[in-house]
């Protein structure tokens, strides 16, 4: 009888005895998680910046279709113009694109779109621009393109340009990728040296690459030996 | 007197029920309970006293005040758990917040044990008392979990992120990098383990002596192969040193080598990089990095967390 009172006092106090009611952070509760993304997602602009970013995106999957995948590869492709204007950008006079540096980056952008399509599953980026989980080999792709030619703008397109004007042989889109790749050639090495020293000073001399493109005329300092006595 | 005149004042009718239950309990089940549980275990032994009954209104931070020593003041706050569990939890969190609280047994014993698992700031609590402890997260983490305490290890979370999804995760961390998309960052979090390193210390005077002496001198002499004078010196130097040391051990932290994505609700300026934070966060998963492997592979993957709350450890390590 004790206990039945006991109970039904324990029972019948329980709503309005002061415990609190499990909120969501309460050990009781659920377990939640928030999968909204964060700050850190891939886009357009982590790949101007090429800064570390993870791939997180509001979207839902669908059965695979064609106008999905086509679309993908369109959204990828329409970016690159901007993209590579501004790649191409780094350093060239009055902050203007290097023309050909551009065109170049332009055709390999489109190639490695190419892997944009997803299979039509999902759409590469959601509303408001952040790649899709299954977009990384993509945004690795286009990274790719976009990371090679801001180093060529850095390294060789004030070179390239004035090798060009001053009729240096190895010229075109070859020069971006030969002065990048220190494999240009003896002969364009030398040119660009004689006619176009200030905007090559940080391409590597022909010496540094170990075949002299002329032989110096000067001898190199000897160390100085001897004795000497007090 | 003074006991009628609280009883009449609590506010929910369940107090009353609750009075009697405690009037019950005195009388019958406490004793039989009494030999086989830890006394800690238990609310109260013998039930507040009526100068021990928290006043009305309740004050936690004045019932805090009284107490320099935090086991004492935890002591008197599990009192009031038989009268009125929100003054108890109220007081125990003042003590908690008002005293170097540090023993994290009393804090998981079964007294507060429901208050644990139902109370919506408990887990806050625990981190805030592991930071107090000088957060030996490993450590803590392990006690907790004895005790069934659902707070996990970062290192747990990421070797089975389906298992611990959702769930609340202890993490002593720095910040590195920090972004923002509107008004809520996300801090690029880089975990460090405690250890200790061992040097000497000298403790008292110590004596140090030197001395040098140089002797130097000619011989002069005549042979049958004709004479000759032969000069020396002799140098000699000596260093005594005598010191008494002793053995020190200081706690360092260092990078555990995995990272983690730490959202918070708003900018927070005084989550600054380069020192230590205990952070309790819930664990939303895995996700995919920009980072440097092939673009064939899947990639590394970071996990990412949802920032509950933070608190600086202590620089004394209790075990």
């Amino acid at each position: 009888m004790l206990t039945v009172v006991f109970l039904s006092l324990l029972l019948g106090s329980a709503p309005n005895d002061g415990s609190p009611a499990s909120s969501s952070s309460s050990f009781e509760a659920p377990p939640v998680a928030d999968e909204s993304p964060t700050a850190w997602s891939c886009t357009a602009d982590t790949l101007r910046s090429g800064k570390e970013c993870v791939f997180e995106a509001e979207l839902t999957p669908s059965a695979a279709n064609k106008d999905q995948a086509a679309s993908n590869v369109r959204t990828i492709q329409g970016m690159g113009r901007t993209l590579c204007a501004e790649a191409a950008r780094a350093r060239s006079e009055n902050g203007k694109a290097d023309r050909n540096l551009a065109s170049s980056c332009e055709k390999k952008y489109v190639s490695a779109a190419e892997v944009c399509d997803l299979e039509g599953t999902v759409p590469i980026v959601d509303a408001k621009g952040r790649f899709a989980p299954a977009a990384r080999a993509c945004y690795r792709a286009i990274s790719g393109v976009l990371q090679e030619t801001q180093l060529m703008a850095t390294v060789a397109a004030p070179c390239c340009q004035c090798a060009a004007q001053r009729g240096c042989p190895g010229v075109g889109d070859r020069c971006y990728a030969e002065l990048t790749q220190q494999q240009a050639g003896v002969s364009t090495l030398a040119c660009m040296r004689d006619r176009c020293s200030d905007a090559c000073s940080l391409v590597p001399s022909a010496a540094g690459q170990g075949k002299s493109a002329t032989p110096s005329l000067k001898p190199e300092p000897r160390p100085n030996r001897g004795s000497a006595s007090l | 007197m003074k006991r009628a005149t609280l009883v009449a004042s609590l506010k929910p009718a369940s107090r009353h029920a609750w009075a009697l239950i405690c009037a019950l309990a005195m009388t019958g089940c406490a004793t039989s309970r009494a030999v086989e549980e830890d006394p800690r275990d238990k609310p109260s032994s013998s039930g507040p006293r009526v100068t021990e009954l928290p006043p009305d209104p309740f004050n936690p931070q004045t019932f805090a005040a009284q107490y320099s020593n935090p086991s004492e003041c935890e002591r008197q706050a599990r009192r009031f758990l038989p009268i009125s569990r929100d003054d108890a939890w109220a007081a125990l969190k003042a003590c908690i917040d008002g005293t170097p609280f540090t023993s994290l047994q009393a804090l998981m014993s079964r007294a507060w044990s429901n208050e644990l698992r139902s109370r919506a700031g408990a887990a806050a609590l625990i981190a805030k008392v592991v930071a107090q402890r000088g957060g030996s997260v490993e450590g803590d983490l392990r006690l907790l979990n004895e005790q069934r305490l659902p707070i996990f290890s970062l290192a747990a979370a990421v070797a089975q992120p389906d298992t611990y999804k959702g769930r609340f995760i202890l993490v002593r961390a720095q910040v590195g990098d920090s972004r923002a998309e509107g008004e809520k960052p996300t801090v690029w979090l880089v975990e460090q383990g405690l250890g200790s390193v061992a040097s000497e210390q000298q403790v008292g005077v110590a004596v140090r002596r030197d001395s040098a002496s140089t002797t130097s001198g000619n011989l002069g002499g005549e042979t049958t192969l004709g004479s000759g004078t032969v000069g020396g010196s002799l140098s000699q130097a000596d260093t005594d040193r005598k010191s008494r040391t002793v053995l020190r051990y200081d706690n360092i932290s260092s990078d555990t080598g995995r990272e983690a994505l730490g959202r918070l609700a708003k900018p927070d300026p005084f989550l600054a990089p380069g020192r230590d934070f205990v952070i309790l966060a819930r664990f939303d998963g895995m996700r995919t990095t920009s980072g440097s492997l092939d673009a064939d592979d899947e990639g590394p993957r970071i996990p990412v967390l949802s920032i509950v709350s933070y608190f600086i450890p202590h620089p004394l390590v209790v075990y």
